[in-house]
């Protein structure tokens, strides 16, 4: 056991970074309820009385209050979406051509725009490779786990994947300008 | 006195885990995956209930043979008490689907959070995708209006021409006969049991593997021997 004297001098932030790493991780079932009694007596195990319950109150105090802030920005996310809902309902609601017949010319087969970069390169590539070029796309996107390695997550640290990813963007508004004026 | 759980054997908890799921599912998500977007998979789902709903009530009313398809679409359309706010909705979620796991996967991409250990977590979100994409294609044919019809003929050519398989994909979508009966059929079973199906399950792996190994941490360096 830990010298309660010598630990209780540390500050709270190095207690919730060893909190956060796990070392006082209790039983799944514990973690419900940081506030539980034998949580505290756990951590003051280690940590000695007077730490263990600062650090069990500000976990409290930490999840209390952003519960609140998750709960309003995800029921107002919710309503942006169901006014986002109504007007494109109203205002671009789906059409229904004429009905469908051997005998009729074939209609205008633009698709939906957000399919329209991948009907722009059907029209400027052979149909073989209009349909396994998206699959080797697809492919290689599942496979970017495995491809990108170094595990480096600031922006600075991965800019020629970050370059890549606009490129490819620029890519497919170009597709989709193409995919929008041909028939 | 033991529970009846205890007593007849029936501990669900203890065959499906349901308690430490529940637990890890509430456990708080971190500062830094408390903005906008790292909510856009939530939204994803919210958009794929409202799709399963409307698509559900679409169901009643859709007659997926060549000649009351398009009828049916009408009467929905034209005729039946907020149907065409209905249909509308099922349209306008395809939309708002396909923006928000566009916005997703961006996300994703730029902050790396694919990194180890979410790498099943990325491929269960491509499979998605392409889910989704397959609701599109397969959703299009169904009102059988004749631009629904000509783009089917126009994608059947296409897969017509890839080597090998190409003859063999156009027959299992099509049933032989581009823009038939068939086709109608299978495009509706497709769209509302077997992408449903799969759909729920890949959803599932991918929130299960998302909650189990939490958020990454934006600006964290992971060279595979962490678990963060």
């Amino acid at each position: 056991m830990a010298d309660p004297m010598t630990l209780a001098e540390r500050p709270v932030a190095n207690v919730d970074a060893r909190s956060a790493r796990g070392e006082f991780a209790a039983p799944v079932d514990e973690d419900l309820g940081a506030e539980r009694p034998d949580t505290v007596d756990r951590r003051a195990e280690v940590l000695g009385a007077d730490d263990a319950r600062r650090a069990t109150d500000a976990d409290s105090t930490t999840t209390a209050s952003h519960s609140t802030d998750i709960l309003i920005s995800q029921a107002t996310a919710v309503l942006l979406v169901l006014c986002a809902y109504l007007v494109l309902a109203i205002l671009l609601p789906p059409h229904l051509g004429p009905k469908a017949s051997a005998t009729a010319a074939s209609a205008d087969v633009r698709p939906a725009w957000y399919l329209l970069p991948l009907y722009g390169y059907a029209r400027l590539v052979p149909p073989a490779l209009a349909i396994l070029s998206p699959v080797a796309f697809l492919v290689v996107l599942g496979a970017v786990p495995f491809i990108d390695r170094a595990g480096v997550r600031t922006p600075a640290g991965r800019a020629a994947a970050l370059a890549l990813g606009v490129a490819l963007a620029v890519g497919l508004v170009l597709l989709a300008v193409i995919g929008t004026r041909a028939v | 006195m033991a529970s009846l759980g205890d007593r007849t054997l029936i501990r669900p908890d203890d065959r499906l885990g349901v308690r430490e799921g529940v637990a890890r599912s509430l456990r708080p998500v971190p500062d830094d995956a408390r903005g906008v977007w790292y909510g856009l998979g939530g939204l994803t789902v919210f958009v794929a209930l409202m799709q399963a709903l409307t698509g559900a009530y679409l169901t009643l009313y859709y007659v997926p043979t060549s000649d009351r398809a398009y009828s049916s679409v009408s009467y929905v359309t034209n005729y039946l008490h907020y149907g065409w706010l209905v249909r509308s909705i099922h349209a306008s979620g395809a939309q708002l689907m396909a923006v928000f796991i566009v916005v997703h996967v961006v996300r994703v991409y730029a902050s790396a959070s694919y990194a180890h250990p979410r790498e099943l977590t990325w491929i269960a979100g491509v499979l998605l995708l392409v889910t989704a994409m397959s609701f599109v294609l397969t959703g299009d044919l169904l009102p059988w209006d004749q631009r629904a019809v000509s783009s089917t003929i126009f994608i059947s050519g296409l897969l017509g021409q890839v080597p090998v398989v190409g003859h063999a994909l156009v027959r299992l979508l099509t049933g032989g006969a581009p823009a038939g009966e068939p086709m109608l059929l299978r495009s509706y079973v497709a769209h509302v049991v077997l992408l449903p199906a799969a759909f729920v399950g890949l959803f599932l792996a991918h929130l299960w593997m998302a909650r189990t190994q939490d958020v990454s941490q934006p600006g964290a360096v992971d060279r595979g021997n962490d678990a963060s």
